[in-house]
């Protein structure tokens, strides 16, 4: 009796050491990723008479999601990027924007809640002047002129290499500011969270 | 909602502590706006509040807008460019409140609000309230009620004079006459009124309201050749002149401008009644008014450069036929056509032509009333040259309980005509950056640019764009009048309007050059709802008070219906996160309180001969629409703290608010009578968001009366 005891508090003590195993191996492979102040092509500035922006190259700024890192617009035509961003459009590398096979659709809901990418979601190409991404993932005010990222819509992405990773636009302008004002603020730079998953799994848990 | 049954608990303990007391004969009184027939006011089914004269001079209400202000259930509101200050009625839009002269509607809605501080309350004798759609009886713009504002007629030969003077060297004078001689009976009336306008801002270069300075001047004759005939004759004339002086700012410019700007209202309206026999008479009216106003204004200092000139000018044009038959002791028929012609010029509208619509109605409405039950029902047909026609019915019906206590159900169709700025509109602003094209001129606009190649992106089809439709409603009023005791009463009423194919603006296309084209559309659809109750109690000849209170609820149906899809998310602006809305979370349509409370306290002291009039008004919280802009100098912030455009309650609101007005008038030798007092007595102000709320207003008056008897 006394044995038995003893071999069902064994028992228990394996099965919490095992759980707590667990817990760590998901920690370590996903991470939410802020990217703060990406220049999507701000130009020199905007005209303060219509809000025009002014002195842009009309060049996107390429970005890669693996390491975080800008592409250099040498390498434009690789699969080196994922995405990329000018003024208010968000390009993928795929379809009629690049040599890649990059997909994308907008979803609504909790970034955070967010788990796993189901099986049947529909992922969509750029085919101009179509894009995947499209407008939807912001609203312009026309009344105060400025442009937000619709609270509740993120990106969900497929990468060239299949990999999976949801994006959530947090601010147009410079720094992020709590109440961008358009006479002040400068448009054109993405401030924006992402979770990438490495593993080629659609989980995000 | 704990505040609501909070004052709703309250309206229960005082109407049970007072409707132990005795029973009594309440003296009633004559309303003709309801049914269009004269009809003593507790046999109307709808609900009707009427203002006597000595309730809007007694306290010393010498414009339209202050005698509305301090009415349960309406609000005063702003226009966004603080020109014209209309009435939000059961939460309704300025739009949707017809405003009647004599009867006869008020035209000039400048983007849709007519401006009451056109109207001088001087020679007014009554002020008749109707709330619930009256289309069925008068037609477009009555979705929400109607306010009927009956000015004076000849019973005696008389003459007063009034002059008064308040803060912001504000000069009001008024002389008003009626002379009855054998079977003429003469009204006529004449007042000045101006100020130097206010300036809430007074960091910024001009004032938030320019001095102005008008007159208004009315004659009234009523001739009854023979005892079967009566002739009327009606004119009032207003002219208003406004010294505009202000900074226009655009972009990293900004121009001083000045120039002048003028209104002009005509109303001429022939009435002929005969009475066939007692139980039969007709009524034919024609009424005729223009209304202009225009703006000339060039830069300050090269004042040859000229900066910008309006003009505005509408006519309005309508002859119409009531027969009224009595068909027993208890029913009666009414039936009345009519037709109008508007038409209205003006440079916003691209060139002078003249703009023209029609319409023809015909409507009817069958009457009951005996000693237990009262019944109106009615309906309109109304056949426009530029959208569908359209039906109003409307019926209601009030049982009497007994002779103090009486429950009233009233259910109507309402509509609104698109206005000839949502149907005529060409207007181009270069430094904005935008256009804005009426439904009419849109395709033809958009097929123009198109052609020349100027458009970048076409949100909407071609061939839909001019097709436009009246906004409709629907509401019920369901409601109770208790006479508690003689000059004490509690009136109760519970509202709903459901509103269609609201009107707004929406983005057509976009050019080249990124700039908006904005035309007008049948869009959302919201509703209102709430409760009104009203306390009176006179304690003594020396004490009398009042209580009224408005519970109101406004809100998008599309937005609920998302809101329950779990579709609207909001932002945290500071963390970034981004979370749920709630239907809890939902405040509804922006400018609108949720609780409304006025209380109103008049003291006598008899041998003084002296009355003091205490008013408390209370308006809840509010949202704003997120403006986050510059407003009469003023950088209002940002409101729509979460990012969403929707208001909800993690964003910022309009203070809630009190303000207290009074007043003390006293009679001398029976003829005059002196009056001082303070409108908002501790000066409350927000300049930002509620620019049409004044500070502090101290006045004095004198007025004499001179009877001949």
């Amino acid at each position: 009796m006394k044995n038995s005891i003893h071999l069902i508090f064994a028992l228990f003590i394996l099965a919490f050491v095992a759980c707590k195993d667990d817990e760590d191996l998901g920690k370590e492979t996903l991470v939410s990723t802020t990217i703060k102040n990406l220049a999507a092509d701000p130009g020199t500035g905007f005209d303060p008479t219509n809000g025009n922006p002014l002195g842009t190259t009309g060049h996107y700024s390429f970005f890669r999601l693996a390491d975080s890192s800008i592409v250099d617009l040498n390498d434009s035509a690789t699969t080196k990027w994922d995405l990329a961003f000018r003024g208010s459009r968000i390009i993928l590398n795929g379809g009629s924007s690049g040599p890649g096979t990059t997909q994308a659709f907008l979803q609504s809901g909790i970034f955070s809640d967010f788990k796993k990418v189901s099986l049947d979601s529909i992922f969509k190409s750029d085919a101009a002047p179509t894009y995947a991404i499209g407008s939807t993932w912001s609203t312009y005010n026309p009344t105060t002129q400025v442009l937000i990222p619709t609270p509740g819509k993120f990106i969900v992405l497929k990468t060239s290499d299949n990999k999976f990773c949801k994006i959530e636009i947090l601010s147009y302008y410079k720094d992020a500011p709590p109440s961008p004002d358009s006479r002040k603020d400068l448009p054109r730079y993405f401030t924006f969270r992402y979770v990438y998953q490495s593993n080629g799994t659609s989980s995000f848990e | 909602m704990k505040r609501f049954i909070l004052s709703f608990g309250f309206f229960l303990l005082i109407f049970n502590m007072l409707r132990s007391q005795e029973d009594s004969i309440h003296l009633d009184e004559i309303s003709v706006t309801a049914t269009r027939s004269e009809k003593l006011l507790s046999s109307i089914p709808m609900p009707v509040s009427v203002l006597k004269s000595n309730q809007i001079q007694g306290p010393g209400l010498i414009r339209l807008q202050n005698v509305i202000s301090e009415q349960t259930g309406l609000v005063v509101v702003p226009q966004i460019n603080g020109l014209g200050n209309g009435i939000q009625m059961q939460g309704l839009n300025p739009d949707y409140t017809l405003i009647l002269l004599d009867g006869e509607p008020l035209i000039g809605r400048y983007t849709g609000t007519l401006d009451l501080s056109r109207v001088s309350t001087f020679n007014i004798k009554k002020i008749e309230i109707v709330k619930g759609p009256s289309s069925s009886l008068y037609g477009s713009d009555a979705l929400a009620g109607v306010i009927n504002i009956i000015t004076d007629q000849a019973y005696t030969t008389k003459l007063n004079f009034s002059t008064r003077y308040s803060s912001r060297n504000t000069l009001d004078l008024n002389m008003n006459g009626s002379y009855v001689y054998k079977k003429l009976r003469l009204n006529a009336y004449i007042n000045r009124f101006s100020t130097n306008g206010y300036d809430l801002t007074p960091e910024s270069f001009g004032q938030t309201v320019a001095p102005f300075h008008n007159y208004s001047f009315g004659v009234k004759a009523i001739l009854n050749p023979n005892p079967k005939s009566e002739l009327r004759m009606s004119y009032r004339y207003f002219k208003e002149y406004q010294k505009n002086l202000f900074q226009v700012v655009s972009g990293m410019d900004s121009i001083r401008v000045n120039g002048k700007g003028s209104v002009d209202d005509n109303n001429l309206n022939m009435a002929f009644k005969y009475f066939f026999n007692s139980k039969l008479n007709l009524s034919l009216t024609n009424y005729y008014t223009v209304y202009s106003t225009s703006t000339d204004l060039a830069q300050l200092y090269n004042p040859e450069v000229e900066f910008y000139k309006d003009y505005f000018s509408q006519k309005f044009l309508r002859p119409e036929g009531i027969l009224n038959f009595r068909t027993s002791k208890s029913t009666k028929f009414l039936v009345g056509i009519g037709y109008i012609h508007e038409s209205v010029e003006s440079s916003r509208y691209g060139d002078l032509l003249e703009r023209i619509q029609t319409s023809s109605y015909g409507f009817s409405q069958f009457e009951l009333e005996n000693k237990k039950w009262d019944l109106a029902i009615g309906s309109r047909i109304d056949k426009n040259s530029n959208y569908s026609t359209q039906w109003s019915p409307k019926l209601a019906v009030q049982y009497k309980i007994s002779r103090r206590y009486h429950v009233k159900f009233s259910v109507g169709k309402g509509f609104k005509a698109p206005d000839f700025r949502q149907l005529y509109m060409n207007f181009r602003n270069e430094a904005a950056s935008y256009s804005v094209f009426g439904t009419e001129v849109c395709q033809q606009e958009l097929e123009a640019l198109q052609k020349s190649g100027q458009l970048s992106q076409l949100f909407v089809s071609l061939d839909k764009v001019n097709q436009i439709n009246a906004e409709s409603s629907w509401a019920f009023n369901l409601g109770s009048n208790i006479k508690i005791k003689e000059g004490s009463t509690f009136d109760i009423n519970i509202f709903r309007n459901d509103l269609s194919d609201l009107i707004e603006t929406i983005i057509v296309a976009t050019t080249v050059q990124q700039k908006n084209i904005y035309s007008y559309t049948n869009l959302h659809s919201v509703f209102t709802q709430g409760i009104e109750m009203n306390f009176q109690h006179k304690m003594s000849n020396i004490l009398s008070f009042s209580l009224g209170y408005q519970y109101l609820q406004a809100y998008d149906k599309e937005m609920l219906a998302k809101i329950r899809r779990a579709e609207v998310f909001g932002r945290d602006p500071n963390t970034l996160e981004t979370y749920l809305i709630k239907k809890s979370d939902y405040f509804g349509l922006a400018g609108r309180s949720k609780h409304q409370l006025n209380a109103k306290i008049k003291y006598t002291i008899p041998y003084l001969k002296l009355d003091a009039y205490l008013r408390l008004f209370y308006h809840s919280k509010f949202g704003i629409n997120s403006l986050n802009g510059n407003v009469s100098g003023i950088t209002v912030p940002n409101s729509d703290l979460n990012q969403n455009g929707v208001l909800d309650r993690y964003d910022s609101f309009v203070k809630d608010y009190y303000l207290v007005n009074l007043s003390l008038s006293k009679l001398w030798f029976n003829q005059f009578t002196t009056q001082c007092g303070a409108e908002n007595l501790f000066n409350y102000k927000d300049p930002a968001h509620i620019p049409n709320l004044i500070g502090r207003n101290i006045f004095i008056s004198l007025q004499y009366n001179f009877y001949k008897s």
